[in-house]
């Protein structure tokens, strides 16, 4: 099993966000989670890349058991097993893009000059090549975008995980942008889980779920 | 381990001037106040050591007085010292007068001495010694007098004839002494011990107070003790900084009191020290969320800030070193930021630390920081990533 997530809740303060979640993913593959907001969407993400822990309930991914990992654990679980997008494509203004993508390479203590290479090449690929040794203020947004797909998977993640990563797109760019999302996530053999409530876009995966109050309801 | 080397996380905190600016005002404001520390327990060292010094330099290092006021200084008294291990000593003729020139009276203590052997126990010079005196250095500043000068001294006599009236003597200036010790420079007047004792109708052997040099590195306060058993009470013996004892006793319990209350200062220092990770924290939020999502962990993170408070902590004792030099060379060298001597009784001061001083304010400043920083650690720790990451993307 490459995801299993088992009974899981989250509360924040009074709030029980998430209730009672149950999924099973047998292969990497590409899934989209649906929901409005407030649905829990989100917060099923940040449990799912390790960023939190549930209050009650397991996530096993490939077997291990995120749950019961330590903070120094989840971290380098989080550096070498998963791969964030976020809908703010945020990169540090201090470092050009290449120090930027070589962050988690450098936080893994992953050595750099072959993620610098095979970065190179995703950057070629993705059409930012260009932009490598310029700072983030000096590119364009939807630049900023794809130096931040090439980092997520510079270290080639097993679960490249996206929140809302189309959210401040037009639709063209919306389709751009998955299907980049798609095809780096296959070139690098990763499974696909993208949080969106927009219908449009869910509707291109073939494997979606919806959120509904903290409980999947189809 | 996850973990960002240093250098990356420098980058991303000093990228912003205002940070290198803030980091610079706490760095400055830390040293400063660990230099104010500093320069008050050395300016109290400095005067211990400095009036210690001085003391010696005008009195040896015990100094002995009869019981019965004057003794004789013969063969007798040589050979009980020489008992003792005693080859350096001195006695003198000691009596208050008054020294007029000018216009001016001022009471004095005239001392007649033996220039030779009283020169070999205090390291003074009177060379030039023979009929005439040698004054202190304030008391020449103060009546504006110099060497070749002639200064007026009123003696005590026991010419029945006169009915009590001073004997007013003229001497020639022949030399200025300086002691250091400021009352000393003021007050005190040398003249050949012979003289005086002619002028005073003395034997030459009378005496009333005695010096000794002890050879180096022997305990003085074992020795005075020694001494006072050896002469069974016929005569006193006592360190020769006896006289200010107190003041010393009380500039110890000083700098103990002021060093204690001068940690307020540090407090303040160190609340600004947190102003400074709080303000990084805030502004670099965003950041330091990414590196965590990136999979740097929160002890990464908390290694980092303690490794940079230690740096505050080097830099800024380093400074404070700077300061206190400076703030020495300003007080030694600067008129207008002299020491009074009248009040300090010395006449120069300086900034005197030695290793336990700086280790102690420089480990009291140490756990100051590791506390503070512990407790904003805390603090930081826990604010959850999701939390954060709501929060600053919103």
């Amino acid at each position: 099993m490459f995801l299993e997530v088992k009974e899981v809740h989250k509360y924040y303060g009074n709030l029980h966000i998430l209730r009672g979640i149950d999924l099973q993913i047998e292969t990497p593959k590409d899934l989209a989670i649906l929901g409005s907001s407030g649905s829990g969407k989100s917060t099923l993400l940040y449990l799912l890349g390790a960023l939190d822990k549930p209050d009650k309930g397991e996530i096993l991914i490939e077997g291990k058991d995120i749950t019961k990992m330590n903070d120094t654990e989840l971290s380098m679980f989080r550096n070498k097993f998963i791969g964030f997008v976020f809908q703010f494509h945020f990169l540090l203004p201090s470092m050009n893009c290449i120090d930027n993508i070589l962050l988690p390479a450098k936080i893994g203590g992953v050595k750099l000059k072959e993620v610098k290479k095979r970065s190179q090449i995703l950057a070629e690929k993705l059409g930012v090549s260009h932009c490598l040794k310029k700072y983030p203020f000096e590119i364009s947004g939807g630049e900023q975008q794809r130096i931040n797909i090439v980092r997520a998977i510079s270290l080639n993640p097993n679960l490249l995980l996206c929140d809302e990563p189309t959210g401040n797109l037009d639709s063209k760019n919306t389709q751009n942008v998955l299907s980049l999302l798609r095809s780096v996530a296959e070139d690098i053999d990763s499974a696909l889980i993208i949080v969106t409530h927009d219908t449009n876009v869910s509707d291109t995966f073939q494997e979606k779920i919806t959120i509904e109050d903290g409980q999947i309801i189809r | 381990m996850t973990k960002l080397p240093l250098r990356s996380l420098f980058q991303i905190i000093f990228n912003v001037k205002n940070s290198r600016k803030f980091l610079f005002g706490t760095i400055l404001g830390f040293s400063f106040s660990m230099a104010v520390i500093l320069c008050t327990i050395g300016l109290m060292d400095g005067f211990e050591f400095t009036l210690k010094r001085a003391l010696s330099h005008a009195s040896g290092d015990i100094k002995f007085s009869s019981i019965n006021g004057f003794f004789q200084d013969d063969l007798l008294l040589e050979e009980e010292l020489k008992l003792q291990g005693i080859k350096n000593y001195s006695t003198i003729i000691q009596i208050e007068s008054f020294a007029m020139a000018s216009n001016l009276s001022r009471g004095v203590l005239l001392k007649g001495i033996s220039k030779d052997s009283y020169s070999k126990v205090t390291k003074l010079d009177f060379k030039n010694l023979r009929e005439g005196v040698y004054i202190g250095k304030e008391l020449a500043r103060s009546y504006d007098l110099k060497t070749g000068d002639s200064i007026k001294i009123a003696l005590t006599t026991n010419n029945r004839k006169s009915q009590g009236a001073p004997k007013i003597v003229e001497y020639p200036i022949e030399g200025i002494i300086e002691h250091g010790v400021y009352e000393k420079d003021l007050r005190f007047i040398y003249t050949s011990k012979t003289r005086l004792a002619s002028s005073l109708s003395y034997k030459k052997t009378v005496s009333n107070i005695g010096y000794i040099k002890l050879d180096n590195f022997k305990n003085i306060e074992k020795e005075v003790q020694k001494l006072n058993n050896s002469f069974d009470g016929e005569f006193e013996f006592t360190p020769y900084w006896r006289e200010f004892e107190v003041l010393l006793d009380a500039v110890k319990i000083e700098k103990v009191t002021i060093s204690l209350i001068l940690q307020l200062i540090v407090i303040v220092a160190i609340l600004n020290v947190v102003a400074f990770v709080i303000f990084i924290s805030e502004t670099k939020s965003q950041d330091f969320i990414m590196l965590r999502s990136l999979g740097l962990s929160n002890y990464s993170i908390q290694e980092f800030w303690f490794v940079f408070l230690g740096l505050i902590w080097f830099v800024s004792c380093l400074f404070s070193i700077f300061l206190k030099e400076l703030f020495s060379y300003l007080i030694t060298n600067l008129p207008f930021l002299k020491i009074p001597g009248d009040i300090y009784v010395l006449s120069k001061l300086e900034i005197l630390l030695s290793v336990e001083d700086y280790s102690y304010v420089f480990a009291v400043s140490l756990l100051w920081i590791i506390f503070i920083g512990f407790i904003t650690m805390r603090k930081l720790k826990k604010r959850s990533i999701v939390s954060s990451l709501r929060q600053e993307f919103s």
